[in-house]
Formats: C-alpha cells, sequence, structure tokens
C-alpha cells in the first residue's frame, strides 16, 4: 500500500491505496469522488474521464501510484462549481443533451478541456474532442450543439474558469521526493483486509509485488538491473488493461481442457495476463522527466521515450521533421488516451498494430537502450523479434527514438484503417517516406502495422518502386506488389483478405498523394 | 404544457456527477457477489462442490441444488434456472454464486469450488440450426413458431408476372448501455428480499422473486435505481441477476451487490435476436404488391426467455406498412446453445425492418420505379388492411412521413444525380427506409398487464405519479409530469414522479414497448381528469377557484380519498384471436422514414454516413427536444446495426468481448441528424401521443444499405454493412458493372439488359 497526497477538487486530500490500483477507483471508493464512472474499465469509453493536472485522462488507466503527491485531480463534481463548468452544465442543460446521464460526468471533464484549450471550436473540432467520450443515448448531435453554443457565448477574457490557474501547488513539484532505500519499504505484503484462502490466497491483483516510482533514469536502471524482467509502466494504458483483465477473467468451469482462443481477441497481451495470480514487480516511468520532451540535434529528432502521445500531437518540431509520426499519433485513442499512452509504450508493447511503429519505421529511427552501465543504440526494425517479442533486455531501458527529420525534397506520411472513426485499432495501417529526383522515385521506404505478426517494411516493393516513373500504371503494379509482400491474418477486427488488399491500396493511395502534393504530409 | 420542453428534472445531478447509480451506492457491510458459470456450450453437469478450501464463515457458495422446484425464473415460460443444476445450454450459464466481503476475496473463494461437467454436441448458429432442421425437423428445439394468412399467397406467386426472392440476416447487436448490470439485495423480512438495481421492469423482478424465494409478496420490494442506459438490456436480465443478489443475501445475511464489469456484460448477458428472413414476393409491372411470402428466422438462443413475443412483433412487422392482397408469413424461433438473446429497442422489428426494406428497393429496380415510387404505390392508408386483418382507422400517417422525409432530404434530385452520376472511386448514395411499430403490448398484451397507475396528493400539496414506470433516459418522469399539468393547469414544479419501488407505486407494467407515454400517459391523464372531477365536487366548478391550493384544501377537508387509480380498459372495437393471428394486433401504428446520405471509398468500403433524417409520426410530442433525443439516439442505434456493431461467436462465446472491440458510434462515426416530429394525433393517447422509443431504431439499417447500393453498386444483406462486405462484393472492381443499382430513370436499359442484373449476395430470380 501507497499514500499520496493530492488536490482533488481544489482540497488537498490524502489516502492510501495498492499501487495498481486504478486511479478511479481510488477517486471513488477512497475519496468519495463517484462522478467519475466505470463503463468498460479499459478506456474506451470515457466515462470515467477526470483532469489530472489539467488533462483529461481516463481514470481507469491510470495507476493510482504513478500519481505523483500534490497532482491536482477535478472531477464533474468540482468542475461544476467553476465558472466555465457551471455553463457547460448550463448548456448541456438547455439543449437537452443529457438522457440516461452515466456519460455526462467524463463528458464535462473533456468538454471542460477542450473549451479551455480551443480557441475556435467548431462542429468537426467538437466531436474529435469527444470522441473518447462514448454515449448510446442521444446521437451526440444536441451535446455538440450545447458545446458550441457555450463556446459562441464566451464570456470576457480574464475571467474564465481555469483548472489549472487553482489554488495548490502546481503539478510536478513533489515535496517529498523519495529514495531509492525509502522505495525499498514499497515491498509490501497484500492487504491485510484481504481474507486469507487456503486454496489461493486473496490477492488483490492492484497490489504489486513491489512499486517502484523512481525519479531519475539512473535509478531506474539500478532498479532494474536488481529487479530484471520487472514490468516497466510508462503511460499504463496497455498494461493497466491487462492488469485488469486478468483480474476479471470470467469464472468459467467444468471444460475438460481450456478452449484456446485466438490471441487477438484477448485483452492486451502481456505476462501478467498469462498469471493473474502473480504479483508483478514494477517500475514505474512517469516520473522520470529527462525521458519526456523533444529535443532536434544535426537534423535528428530525439524523442524522449516516455513522451505521451498528445505531446507528439502538439510538438513543432515534430510537425515540420515527422509529420507522419504526428499523423499517427492523433489517429491514437482519443485525448484522455493521448494523455496518457507514451511513445516507447507503443513501441516496447510490440503490438503488430502499433500506430506510431509505421511512421518510425520509414524515417529509419533508431532507438537508445540503456541499462546499468551502458547504453546501446539500435535500429527500430531490429528491435522486433517476433509477435508481441522485442529484444529489450530484462535489465534495459528504452530512453530516446531518434527521428531522422525530413530533409528537402522528402515527403512522408500516414494512413489507418480502422474499427470505426476515432478511438480504433487498425485494421490495416501504412507510413510511406519518398523522395523524387527528376521526375523518378529516388528513395522510398514503405511500413505497415496489423498485416504480419510485427510492424513491418516492405524492402522488395520498395526496391520494385526504386528509380520508377510515379504514373497511375505504377500504382496499379504496385497495389499488387504491396498484396504480395504482406502475411496478414483473420481476426476479431478483420479479415486477411481484406487487410491484404487494403494493404495495397493504403501504400498507394499515399504515395500516389505524396508525390503528386506541394505539402508532403497528409 | 404538453408541446413544451421544460427542462429535465435529472439533468444537472447527472451531470455533476451527484446522481448516485447502483455502483455509487455506499451501502455499510455489503458483500460483493460473483458468479461462476460453464465454461461448455453444452453437456451435463456432474458435480458442484466447494472443496475443504473454501472459506466458510468469510464467503457463502449458493449453488441450484439447494433450490428444488423453485428454480425457475418467471417469465413467458417458466424454463430458464436462476443456476443450472443438470443441462447446461451454453456456455457461461451461471452454475454458482459466492459472495465474500470483497470482491478478490470471493474470486479467491471461487478457487475451491469444483464443477465437472460432462459436454456433449452443440448447435452455434442459425445456419446450422436451418439446416439441421430441414433434415430432421425434431433434432432442433423450437422456442417459439407462428403464421399469419392472408388470401392465398401460394396460388398468387403462381399467378405474378414478376416474383422476387430474397435473403436477409441480422446479428446479434448489443444494447452496449454504459452502465453495466447491476443490483443490490438486503436480505428482507419473513425470507423475501429488498432489491435495488438498475432496471426497467420493478414487477417483472418482484414476480421472479417471489417465486425463486417462496415468500409472501408484500416482502419482497423492488427499486430502481437511477438506470445508466437499458435500450431493452434491463428488461429481463435484472429477474436473473436480483434472484443471484437476493440467493446470496439470504446465504450470508449481508446486502449482497452484484455488478457485472463490461466484459461479463458483453458476454453473458441478452442481445438483439440474429434472424434470418426470407422474402419471396409477387409484382405486377407497375410495382403493385400481389403476393408476398415471408419467413422469420429468429435465433433464440439456449433458452425460451421472451423469445415468443420477440417473434410476434417481428412477424406482425413483416411486410412494413404496405398492404398486400395475398400474405403468408411463417415465425420460427429456434433454439440455439447460445446466450439467449432478449430484448433491445424494436423487439424483432429492426430485423424485419432490414428485410423488408432493403426488398422493396430490389423490387423497385426490377420495376423500374424510385424508391419513393415503389413505397407510394403499396403504402398504408386510412382504411387499409394489414396482413391479420387489421382495419386501420386513424393516425395512418406513412404517406405523411415519406412526404415529411423527401422534402427535407430533396431525396428524388439527389437520387437521380447520385444515380446518373460517373463511376468513380469516391461516389454518393441516398437511401430511405420506411416503417411503422405497434404501439404497446401485442395483441391481448396490454388487456392481461391489465395495469393501474395512480395520482397522489401528497402532504406537501405535491401531486405525485405513482407508476412502476422507470426514468432510464428516455425521459419519462418528464413528460409523464407535462400531462398532469396539462390536464390540470398546474405549475409543472408541483407534480413529481415517484421512484418506482413496488411498495409504493402499483402495477403499471415494464417500461417496454414504447408504452410509457402512449398507454401509461394515458392512465395517469385519467388519474388527473378523476382529480379535477373530484376538486370540482369539493370545491365548486373551476370557474369559482382562487386558486389551486384552495381547491385541494376544500377536498382535504371534504375527507375525500387523495389517491386516484386508473385501471388500463382496451379501445373499444379491438379484437385479437392469438390462435388465428387474426384481428387487430395493436392499438395504432407510429410510422417513421428514414433517409441516409453517405459517401463511400469503393476502393476501402469505408463508408462515411453524412447525414440522417427521419420523420416521425408519434401522434403528438409531449416533450419535443426529448422527442428529439429519442429520434437522434435511435438513428444512430440504428446507424450502429446498420454500419459497425459486428457480433461474431467461436464456440458459442461472443468474440466482442470488450468495448475495444464491441464498436459503437463515437461523436465522429455520428452523422448530422434531422429529427422531424410529425404529428397525426391519436385519439386514445395522452393528448394524442403515440409509441416513440422503438420507432427510431428500425429505419437507418436498410436506408443505409440502399444508399451503400446505390453509391457503391453492390447490395449488402447481412448487417453489419461492413468495408469488408462491400469490397469482398466487388465494389472496387473497376471492370464489373453495377449491379442492383436503382435505375435513375426510366429511360436507362432494363436490368433483362444487364447481364449481372441477380444481384451476387440476393438471389433476385424471375419466374414466369
Amino acid at each position: 500500500m501507497i499514500t499520496r497526497q493530492w488536490q482533488v477538487n481544489g482540497e488537498m486530500r490524502e489516502a492510501t491505496f495498492p499501487a495498481l490500483k486504478p486511479l478511479l477507483h481510488v477517486l471513488r471508493e477512497e475519496l468519495a469522488a463517484t462522478g467519475p464512472k466505470e463503463g468498460c474499465g479499459e478506456g474506451e469509453c470515457g466515462a470515467c474521464t477526470v483532469l489530472l493536472n489539467g488533462q483529461p485522462v481516463t481514470s481507469c488507466l491510470a495507476a493510482a501510484g504513478q500519481v505523483r503527491d500534490g497532482s491536482t485531480i477535478w472531477t464533474a463534481e468540482g468542475l461544476a462549481r467553476l465558472p466555465l463548468g457551471e455553463r457547460i452544465v448550463d448548456a448541456f442543460m438547455r439543449h437537452g443533451a443529457v438522457q440516461c446521464g452515466i456519460c455526462f460526468p467524463g463528458m464535462l471533464a473533456t468538454t471542460y478541456a477542450f473549451l479551455r484549450d480551443e480557441p475556435a471550436p467548431d462542429d468537426r473540432s467538437t466531436r474529435e474532442a469527444l470522441s473518447g467520450n462514448l454515449c448510446r443515448c442521444t446521437g451526440y448531435s444536441k451535446i455538440v450543439a450545447a458545446i458550441l453554443d457555450v463556446a459562441r457565448e464566451r464570456e470576457p477574457a480574464g475571467s474564465r474558469g481555469r483548472v489549472g490557474a487553482q489554488p495548490g501547488p502546481p503539478a510536478g513539484e513533489d515535496p517529498t521526493l523519495e529514495t531509492l532505500d525509502a522505495l525499498e519499504t514499497l515491498e509490501t505484503p497484500p492487504s491485510p483486509a484481504a481474507p486469507r484462502a487456503a486454496s489461493a490466497p486473496a490477492i488483490d491483483p492492484r497490489e504489486p509485488a513491489a512499486f517502484y516510482a523512481p525519479r531519475t533514469l539512473d535509478e531506474a536502471l539500478a532498479l532494474r538491473a536488481r529487479r530484471p524482467g520487472a514490468a516497466l509502466l510508462a503511460g499504463g494504458s496497455d498494461l493497466l488493461v491487462a492488469w485488469q483483465a486478468a483480474a476479471r477473467e470470467p469464472l468459467l468451469r467444468g471444460a475438460p481442457s481450456r478452449t484456446a482462443r485466438p490471441a487477438a481477441d484477448r485483452p492486451a497481451e502481456t505476462a501478467a495476463a498469462e498469471a493473474p495470480c502473480q504479483r508483478p514487480v514494477v517500475i514505474s516511468l512517469s516520473d522520470i522527466d529527462a525521458l519526456r520532451g523533444v529535443a532536434e540535434e544535426d537534423g535528428v529528432l530525439r524523442i524522449g521515450a516516455c513522451t505521451s502521445a498528445y505531446e507528439l500531437c502538439t510538438n513543432p518540431s515534430l510537425a515540420r521533421g515527422a509529420p507522419a509520426l504526428v499523423a499517427a499519433a492523433h489517429a491514437l485513442g482519443a485525448r484522455p488516451i493521448r494523455h496518457l499512452a507514451t511513445l516507447a509504450g507503443n513501441l516496447v508493447n510490440a503490438s503488430p498494430a502499433a500506430d506510431l511503429a509505421p511512421p518510425l519505421l520509414v524515417a529509419g529511427a533508431g532507438l537508445l537502450i540503456a541499462k546499468a552501465g551502458g547504453t546501446r543504440k539500435i535500429p527500430l526494425e531490429d528491435f522486433y523479434r517476433g509477435y508481441k517479442e522485442t529484444n529489450l533486455g530484462p535489465d534495459e531501458i528504452v530512453t530516446v527514438v531518434l527521428v531522422p527529420a525530413l530533409v528537402a525534397g522528402e515527403r512522408e506520411g500516414f494512413r489507418k484503417l480502422g474499427t470505426r472513426r476515432a478511438q480504433s485499432i487498425a485494421k490495416v495501417c501504412a507510413a510511406v517516406r519518398v523522395r523524387l529526383d527528376a521526375g523518378r522515385i529516388d528513395a522510398v521506404a514503405i511500413a505497415l502495422g496489423s498485416v504480419a505478426p510485427t510492424t513491418v517494411r516492405l524492402p522488395r516493393t520498395e526496391e520494385r518502386l526504386r528509380s520508377e516513373r510515379p504514373t497511375a500504371a505504377l500504382w496499379e503494379r504496385t497495389r499488387q506488389w504491396v498484396a504480395e509482400e504482406v502475411h496478414p491474418i483473420s481476426d476479431v477486427r478483420s479479415n486477411a483478405d481484406y487487410r491484404r488488399a487494403m494493404a495495397g491500396v493504403l501504400v498507394t493511395d499515399l504515395l500516389a498523394s505524396l508525390v503528386c502534393s506541394e505539402h508532403g504530409a497528409q | 404544457m404538453i408541446g413544451r420542453s421544460p427542462a429535465r428534472t435529472d439533468a444537472r445531478e447527472k451531470i455533476v456527477g451527484s446522481t448516485r447509480y447502483i455502483a455509487d451506492y455506499v451501502v455499510p457491510g455489503v458483500w460483493q457477489g460473483i458468479t461462476l458459470r460453464s465454461a461448455v456450450a453444452a453437456g451435463r453437469i456432474r458435480t458442484v462442490t466447494a472443496d475443504a478450501h473454501f472459506p466458510h464463515g468469510e464467503a457463502v457458495l449458493v449453488t441450484g441444488q439447494e433450490l428444488g422446484a423453485t428454480n425457475r425464473v418467471a417469465m413467458v415460460t417458466d424454463e430458464m434456472p436462476f443456476l443450472a443444476t443438470d443441462a447446461v445450454r451454453y456456455a457461461g450459464e451461471p452454475i454458482a454464486l459466492v459472495a465474500a466481503p470483497t470482491l478478490h476475496a470471493a474470486r479467491a473463494a471461487a478457487h475451491a469450488v469444483r464443477i465437472e461437467i460432462d459436454p456433449c454436441t452443440p448447435l452455434f448458429s442459425l445456419q446450422e440450426a436451418e439446416e439441421r432442421r430441414r433434415a430432421d425437423p425434431a433434432s432442433v428445439r423450437v422456442h417459439a413458431e407462428c403464421r399469419i394468412t392472408r388470401g392465398d399467397a401460394a396460388a398468387a406467386l403462381r399467378n405474378a408476372a414478376i416474383v422476387i426472392a430474397g435473403t436477409y440476416t441480422t446479428q446479434a447487436q448489443e444494447q452496449a448501455y454504459i452502465e453495466p448490470q447491476g443490483v443490490i439485495a438486503w436480505p428482507g423480512q419473513r425470507g423475501g428480499t429488498v432489491i435495488e438495481g438498475s432496471l426497467q421492469c420493478p414487477y417483472y423482478v418482484h414476480n421472479a422473486l417471489v417465486r425463486l424465494l417462496g415468500c409472501a409478496p408484500e416482502d419482497v420490494i423492488v427499486r430502481q435505481s437511477p438506470t445508466g442506459g437499458a435500450f431493452g438490456g434491463k428488461e429481463d436480465i435484472p429477474s436473473v441477476i436480483g434472484g443471484h443478489a437476493a440467493l446470496l443475501a439470504r446465504a450470508c445475511g449481508h446486502p449482497v451487490r452484484i455488478v457485472y464489469d463490461r466484459h461479463e456484460d458483453l458476454l453473458f448477458t441478452p442481445k438483439r435476436h440474429p434472424s434470418i428472413v426470407h422474402h419471396r414476393t409477387g409484382v405486377s409491372e407497375d410495382g403493385r404488391l400481389l403476393a408476398m411470402e415471408i419467413t422469420v428466422v429468429l435465433d433464440g438462443g439456449a433458452y425460451t426467455t421472451l423469445s415468443p413475443v420477440v417473434l410476434s412483433r417481428a412477424v406482425l412487422h413483416a411486410t412494413g406498412p404496405y398492404e398486400c392482397p395475398h400474405v403468408a408469413i411463417h415465425g420460427v424461433c429456434l433454439g440455439t446453445n447460445i446466450p439467449p438473446p432478449g430484448a433491445f429497442r424494436g423487439f424483432g422489428a429492426p430485423q424485419v425492418a432490414f428485410a423488408i426494406e432493403s426488398h422493396i428497393d430490389r423490387i423497385a429496380h426490377r420495376c423500374h420505379l424510385r424508391p419513393d415510387e415503389i413505397r407510394r404505390r403499396n403504402i398504408m392508408r386510412i382504411g387499409s388492411v394489414t396482413a391479420t386483418g387489421q382495419i386501420l382507422r386513424e393516425s395512418v400517417s406513412a404517406e405523411r412521413v415519406l412526404d415529411e422525409a423527401l422534402t427535407a432530404s430533396d431525396f428524388v434530385r439527389k437520387w437521380q444525380a447520385h444515380g446518373a452520376a460517373a463511376r468513380q472511386r469516391h461516389r454518393r448514395g441516398i437511401g430511405l427506409a420506411l416503417t411503422w411499430h405497434g404501439g404497446g403490448f401485442t395483441g391481448n398484451g396490454e388487456v392481461n398487464l391489465a395495469s393501474v397507475a395512480a395520482l397522489s396528493i401528497e402532504d406537501d400539496g405535491r401531486l405525485l405519479i405513482r407508476t412502476s414506470n422507470v426514468e432510464m433516459g428516455q425521459g419519462a418522469h418528464t413528460a409523464l409530469p407535462q400531462i398532469v399539468a396539462e390536464r390540470l393547469g398546474v405549475p409543472l414544479e408541483r407534480i413529481a414522479c415517484a421512484q418506482p419501488d413496488t411498495s409504493q407505486v402499483p402495477n403499471s407494467g415494464p417500461t417496454v414497448a414504447s408504452r410509457t407515454v402512449m398507454v401509461v400517459g394515458r392512465l395517469i391523464e385519467r388519474c388527473a381528469d378523476q382529480l379535477a372531477d373530484a376538486l370540482e365536487q369539493a370545491a365548486g366548478p373551476r370557474a369559482q377557484w382562487n386558486d389551486f391550493d384552495g381547491a385541494l384544501d376544500a377536498l382535504r377537508t371534504a375527507g375525500d380519498p387523495l389517491r386516484f387509480e386508473a385501471r388500463y380498459e382496451p379501445p373499444p372495437g379491438i379484437h385479437w384471436d392469438e390462435r388465428t393471428y387474426r384481428g387487430d394486433a395493436y392499438a395504432v401504428y407510429s410510422y417513421a422514414c428514414t433517409v441516409v446520405e453517405l459517401s463511400t471509398d469503393t476502393l476501402t468500403g469505408e463508408v462515411k454516413v453524412e447525414r440522417a433524417i427521419a420523420a416521425c409520426d408519434i401522434g403528438r410530442a409531449i416533450h419535443p427536444q426529448v422527442v428529439e433525443g429519442q429520434i437522434e439516439g435511435g438513428v444512430l442505434q440504428g446507424l450502429g446495426m446498420g454500419l459497425l456493431e459486428q457480433s461474431t461467436t467461436h464456440e458459442g462465446r461472443f468474440d466482442q468481448n470488450r468495448f475495444q472491440t464491441y464498436i459503437i458510434p463515437t461523436a465522429l462515426d455520428a452523422p448530422e441528424i434531422l429529427p422531424i416530429i410529425v404529428e397525426d394525433p391519436y385519439s386514445r393517447g395522452p393528448g394524442g401521443a403515440k409509441g416513440l422509443g422503438e420507432l427510431p431504431v428500425h429505419g437507418p439499417a436498410p436506408a443505409l444499405a440502399n444508399a451503400v447500393a446505390q453509391a457503391s453498386g453492390r447490395r449488402i444483406t447481412d448487417l453489419p454493412v461492413t468495408p469488408e462486405r462491400i469490397v469482398a462484393a466487388g465494389a472496387g472492381d473497376p471492370a464489373s458493372p453495377i449491379r442492383d443499382l436503382p435505375s435513375p430513370s426510366r429511360d436507362l436499359p432494363s436490368p433483362s439488359r444487364d447481364p449481372a442484373s441477380p444481384s451476387g449476395v440476393g438471389d433476385e430470380k424471375e419466374e414466369a
């Protein structure tokens, strides 16, 4: 169990909980804030959205142990009392936007951040902002209309309620810096409140065997050396889903032997999910500020491993130097998830559907991987060994992603076919980086997601395209080449035939638009 | 007050998070209940035992063996057990229950429960069931079967100039309420219980619990907690979960909470019945329906549950709002080894609406008529006769909603323009669907229910509406007070709805079947009239009152009763014969015309729905803003069914077991939705109102499929219309001709000159 002090809805509060307990459950069970609801437990529905240090996050996917002392948290209960919050509540009521109401505390949090940050909302940007908050009753029309109404009647500058401006310690300045020794004491036995059963001890699956939240990379590497194989917790948007699912696996009994299920149907596959009763050793990386941020050096973008998908979307250097990566980050989840999900988390999880990997593969990105006593550099392409497998050592941590920025004459783009228009996993996604010289394709890189056990480059197609003149006939052939070079499977999201055909369509679409467009990225 | 849109009484608390749903209740000493389920889809249970490690004293175990004859859930038939004891019929069927102070303690205790099952051969799909039944009719369980006959369809088909056949299928759509299933049961007096939970039908749960616990009716109290969406999904299963919680509460002596997580909810609670609908239709060259032969096959899953009633509504809506002299409809609901499907907004009608509204577009194509022309040629009007022989006498607005939707969408011009557009990769399409929905229970259902509603004067002078009909987001508890306010001329603020609580409200029936405003609202209107009469008795004619309070005082002084009740009375001249399926199936129908405009990428099969228009005649809109909300939400649920909501099974278990894989529309998937309220009053509805709740769900899926057929040149006859299906049908192949595309003008070649005219997906054929 760990104890944290946060400012919740403007008041300092203290709570004690197992480190991996989702923030949502701590708010609801320990802090009596039952405004945020659990609709799915995996960040899909958004009913649990709260503002954490000013940003909307799905609180079911944030491990409460990762939320630093001094953090500010605003739930619907508190937001409704702020001036902007009041106006949103009034507009929702005026427009008859509410039906069953269960999604509205989350809607309010998302809407608050959107109206605070967006100077000129329109129908499209409002819908995009809401795309992480599912509503099954309303068809969204009246919600969107209410939000646009608030935007139209903006009160005079200066009087807007700003969550970031509330009294209390600013985010990120934690007065109680824990040393490594102090962290050791976090290796606690299971919660004493749990009854004991001889056959299977009542382990609270949210209580890790050990939970470390180091402040520096050196501390983290030292811990990694001492606890090899410990789970590295970055944003939590994959691992929390897996741990939650493991704790809630339906209790099916009486089967002669467990029916094997296709892997893609199962909750995010991790070691933890395979052995639900084993308590993980966890090293949280979210307190290491040095792992976040973007710098540019000699035409290479250095992106901290724990930079969030939201930061990728909003970083101006990346918009110039890695527009395909930015487009992919935009296509990842919805805003409350993008604040949690990290670049390295997306890569290390090694899902074949990882949105951020194809743009990095076509850019020829590399990883800096550190361990106590040294750092190595490896091309991202060599990082993946198979389905959900990387060559990250048990004592290593990915620290930096190195991305060669676009140079003059190069263009790149990203496209994703998902299960719906937002908040979706890719059926197929593709990235292309291309350079023309004297009207011929001089250099081209193609990468795809969801068409093989890992995200992949297409070296044969790339080779065939080199020195070709871009024509409609070439694109016809390219579609065939791509389809021949990929090996997709059928699963719960799509089927192999469709994926194979669409891989070709996406790649040719990208190529055609890039070599014809003036600007480069889509 | 009727026709105005005052702010909903429940909205603010819901937005700011102070409304407490069942998972938010703080209940001291509450234990958590969990369900142990069968891993096999079909088998015989050999043993259910707790081994020596079960922590007795710290947890309790309940099995079906202890229940004996009471182990049956009271529903249409009392077939399904609360806990399986002998046969198991689906993977996930409840076998045992465990409760403990915390969820993880309960799960740990569950490790000590041993369940052994001998598996036998399961039956997983409707297609398989149909095939098996053809070979050996006795080999498949039949949950329900019914027939409707008008005229001689077989003979008329033999003589028809044109016969068009088609088969259409729909999937197991999930209600996907955002609040999962949940109840709390407290141990009650004399073996009874108090249940509070997220539910639509307090008296259904009450009835089931009285039977289960074998106690007196007054010793079971059922209360509805604020309900975070239901859509039919909280009609039947709360009786089961409520029973589970009550059994655990009785066993442990503590209150017990059972709240499903999303995974459990998606896997094991009822969904919309999957369907296969076969049509064979005889038409004249000028597009008049001569004969309709329709077979509706529903997948009833493992137990009968509500299937007979769903099937009944399906066959009664199967012709669509079209008149045809010769009709033969055969409905059958087959048993398979999937979790029992149940109620979902529409209740059998969306399935048959998809079939007939797809089919009628194909008939239009064959007869060289526009989609609106073929419909108008056969449309129900005043005096039309339905397949059951019902003569429609009032509020028949099918043509009016058609006209409203055509005008608002500029349908004819767009349909012609899209049809004549060059074949490019990105193409636009427009489609329409005309649908109807019978309000209230089917046939004699309302007579059998004999609902009672009450209006009482409280000590503080408030008027309290007492019904068992719940607020679940649809706005019932905003609309019902408006009916009373209108009738009595009192301010809305002094009228409230009682929390549905079986110890406090009479049984006004379940909150289903689009009946709350139309049927129960009418009862409340009659209660208000009784109150008005009583006031005039006590205080003299209304014109002489000083104010309403003065009149109330006079009533109190007179010592008259302060509670007024009304019981359902069928409209005069309504007759239904359940045995022959002849007569007035519903007192009145609501009508809707839905138009969907979209664009497709024929290479990727992606569909972007740009606009949906739904003109709905509901007699009278009590609260127009709430009505718009119902239409908008219903349209998006229908579009979800049409486009996104894939539902497949693997060995009887749903593959889409999480919200990450069961895909419902986000705000970006939702198009602009234009609701059009049409009011053709119904003489027996409150203020003229008819049923609304389910009506908007039927049209979007077929309108979408029709628009996709125009845009992509491919008719998809299986829902959902996924990009995979559109591409597999050959939409992106530039060499292949347009198929099943309604001809944009009479001058274009007839389909018989188009070598590919019989759709590659359906099985359209011409005879004679």
